[in-house]
């Protein structure tokens, strides 16, 4: 009896034990998700006025409406970090990161910035999803990313933006909100919720050794040269944003007008232009650098044109093939042009999400890359060699000046030769659709 | 009666029990695991309330199953994993047999052969990739020696249709892998089976065949299975020296995840999910045909 008893009791106590493990494994996943609940799909873009200063509230109050004025902003940027989150592919815009903007701020402001490099920006869009999903409300992991285009109108549309913040900023007034290619970000309004870094605008480079000084300026003789020499001429594939840019040009090539693109997606005209696009494309695919079977990545497209595989390779930035010659990446003879019908452009910006631990901090960052100093020092060769996002003409003489003095790289054009060539960009879901299309009709075409 | 059956002494065993230790290691799998195939599962049935898709469907799964890029997809990387982990397992057992003497010289060997171990795969990637592009290291050896009158004469190994590079890539990684368990394996068994097959008028082949690879089968299964899961799986070596398209699943799947397109996001959960299922069928079936053969 009394040995029963005590089997009784240590059977009891060993099941009770096993019952408090699990227990403790389920409240802790309940817990788990409790703290990520699912939430109600988000409001349309369209509610985007002054939606986001009313929530999050909970603890610090740092929606714009809570600052006064830019003291206010600045008062509370003090002692802040900022962690921006930026593609981090390339050594020369880190370097610039942290000695142009990182160390003038941490001893101008105070202000720690903390860059956190990305390989693509989908991925802190994603993280910023992520965390609305889990319902993280404030103190956000990220505080500001460099952004543009369809990243932009992702996080817009699914309202994870903070602000709209930039009429606070002293140094916008610098920048001419009046130009559509500031204003619209491929196509979506800006509405105050990003803010511009720099523009840039596509160029073909290519190897003046093996093509010679008249490189082919129109689509037709273009296509005329591939197909004289085969095996020397590739794109980077769509969605790569460089490769888009260069399959979106040739609609605009095709229908002989850029002003039908603008507007939102116009099915018939979409209908009517893009056979002669997948045409194009088709018939130099044969004659392209692994007669089409493949295309490569944006970066070893330019080892390929650097190691003479190739003679052409192209870049949504008109100084990069001078920063490759100074850095010996390239050889001294790469050039730039610009076709004889433009070539597109688009602005760079920086978005706060609607979570940023620090966004005061991070409209101070994103004041200063505004400042007429600080657009003279990126667009200088040895920096960035990126084309001001700032208006010169809202600048005084004397910064205007300083502006004028900045040398132009061995391989970069003429700013006015860029400017004259500068193509509006499309809408997102123009794009979207074009760089599915290009899958179907020329990447997976027999 | 005994102490020991009191119901304190009871609860002293069943704190001391062993099975706490698992509780940590537990908690994460199902946290980490099993929360993020749960939540990955809910996207790829087309349910992402974050972007307004409510209504749970198969959408994605039915986009994808009648899409022939997807068993374009599937085929090269079936081909892909199963090359290199055949390739790898082949190379790993010889070069095992050959270092498994204890000689200084073999010691050295033994040290050299491990390097790949630590190496990112990644690093892997570009060290194939600077080496044998068309422009690569090798292509210009071969035409400063005359060997080529054109570098771009060089065979196509990188971005190529067969995935040479890749699979070169793959194997270069895991034969050290491999091999290190199977010298394990073979510094565990000694020599005394064979020397007495040797006694029993065995041949060198037959003390390989019968006595030896029936020792090392079940090592050879555990690192093959790691080995093969791991490959179907991974993306970055594929990405880096393989052709666009038909790119490996895992690829697909990546590119779908990154899209900005959110309504993307369901089809790229659901190959993540058909690749996971693969997976695990292929290691459940070769893991019965090993062990009924052997």
């Amino acid at each position: 009896m009394v040995k029963h008893l005590g089997e009784w009791c240590r059977r009891t106590v060993r099941r009770g034990l096993s019952m408090a493990i699990f227990g403790v494994l389920v409240s802790v996943l309940l817990g788990a998700c409790a703290t990520a609940p699912i939430s109600a799909p988000t409001g349309n873009a369209d509610s985007n006025a002054d939606s986001n200063s009313a929530d999050a509230t909970a603890a610090v109050d740092t929606s714009v409406s809570a600052y006064a004025d830019w003291d206010a902003v600045l008062a509370a940027a003090d002692g802040a970090t900022v962690n921006w989150f930026m593609w981090g592919g390339s050594d020369v815009i880190n370097t610039h990161v942290d000695l142009r903007v990182g160390a003038p701020l941490l001893a101008d402001y105070n202000i720690t910035l903390n860059r956190v490099p990305i390989e693509n920006t989908a991925d802190a869009v994603n993280r910023v999803l992520n965390e609305k999903a889990a319902g993280r409300e404030q103190g956000g992991a990220i505080d500001l990313i460099w952004i543009n285009g369809e990243n932009f109108h992702t996080l817009k549309q699914a309202d994870l933006l903070y602000g709209p913040f930039t009429e606070l900023l002293p140094n916008s007034a610098l920048v001419d909100w009046e130009d559509p290619a500031v204003a619209f970000d491929f196509g979506v309004a800006v509405d105050g919720y990003e803010s511009p870094w720099a523009s840039f605008q596509f160029v073909m480079e290519y190897n003046a050794d093996a093509v010679g000084d008249a490189p082919p300026q129109t689509w037709e003789d273009l296509r005329a040269w591939i197909l004289a020499n085969p095996g020397r001429f590739t794109y980077p594939a769509p969605p790569n944003h460089v490769g888009s840019a260069f399959v979106r040009q040739l609609f605009y090539w095709a229908a002989g007008d850029v002003t039908p693109f603008l507007g939102p997606f116009d099915e018939a005209l979409y209908a009517e232009v893009a056979p002669q696009v997948w045409a194009y494309l088709n018939e130099i695919k044969p004659a392209l650098w692994r007669e089409g079977q493949t295309y490569p990545e944006l970066a070893v497209m330019a080892d390929l044109l650097a190691n003479g595989e190739i003679d052409f390779a192209m870049e949504y930035d008109a100084a990069r093939a001078s920063n490759y010659i100074n850095q010996g990446l390239y050889p001294p003879t790469i050039r730039t042009y610009v076709f004889t019908t433009g070539t597109v452009a688009n602005v760079s910006y920086v978005a706060i999400p609607f979570n940023a631990a620090n966004p005061a901090a991070a409209m101070v960052v994103a004041n200063y890359l505004l400042s007429p100093d600080y657009q003279a020092t990126m667009s200088r060769p040895d920096e960035l060699g990126w084309m001001v996002a700032i208006d010169p003409a809202r600048l005084s003489a004397e910064e205007q000046a300083v502006l004028e003095a900045v040398a132009q790289g061995p391989a970069t054009l003429a700013p006015q030769t860029l400017r004259d060539a500068a193509l509006p960009e499309l809408a997102a879901e123009w794009v979207a659709i074009m760089n599915a299309d290009w899958e179907e009709n020329v990447l997976t075409a027999p | 009666m005994k102490g020991s059956h009191s119901p304190r002494a009871a609860l002293l065993r069943a704190l001391r029990s062993p099975y706490w230790w698992l509780a940590p290691a537990v908690l994460l799998l199902l946290i980490l695991f099993v929360g993020g195939l749960g939540v990955g599962f809910a996207q790829s049935l087309n349910y992402f309330p974050l972007i307004g898709l409510n209504s749970p469907s198969l959408r994605a799964y039915t986009a994808i199953l009648t899409d022939r890029g997807f068993w374009a997809a599937l085929g090269l990387t079936l081909y892909i994993a199963l090359t290199s982990t055949v390739a790898a397992t082949a190379l790993a057992l010889g070069t095992a047999v050959a270092l498994r003497a204890n000689h200084r010289l073999n010691r050295w060997l033994t040290f050299i052969y491990q390097i790949p171990l630590p190496v990112p795969h990644l690093v892997a990637a570009a060290g194939i990739a600077m080496l044998l592009t068309q422009s690569g290291l090798a292509a210009r050896v071969l035409y400063a020696t005359g060997a080529l009158e054109r570098p771009d004469q060089f065979p196509a190994l990188i971005f190529d249709r067969a995935h040479v590079g890749v699979i070169l890539a793959y194997t270069w990684k895991e034969v050290p892998f491999i091999g290190l368990v199977i010298l394990a394996v073979l510094k565990g068994v000694g020599q005394e089976y064979e020397e007495i097959a040797q006694t029993l008028g065995a041949s060198a082949w037959q003390r390989f065949r019968y006595v030896l690879l029936p020792l090392l089968v079940p090592g050879i299964v555990a690192t093959t299975v790691i080995v093969f899961a791991f490959l179907f799986g991974s993306f970055e070596i594929p990405l880096l020296l393989g052709q666009r398209y038909p790119g490996t699943l895992p690829v697909a799947a990546w590119r779908a995840y990154i899209d900005p397109d959110l309504a993307r996001r369901p089809e790229a959960m659901a190959m993540g999910m058909i690749v996971t299922v693969i997976v695990v069928a292929l290691l459940a079936v070769y893991r019965r045909l090993v062990r009924r053969a052997w």
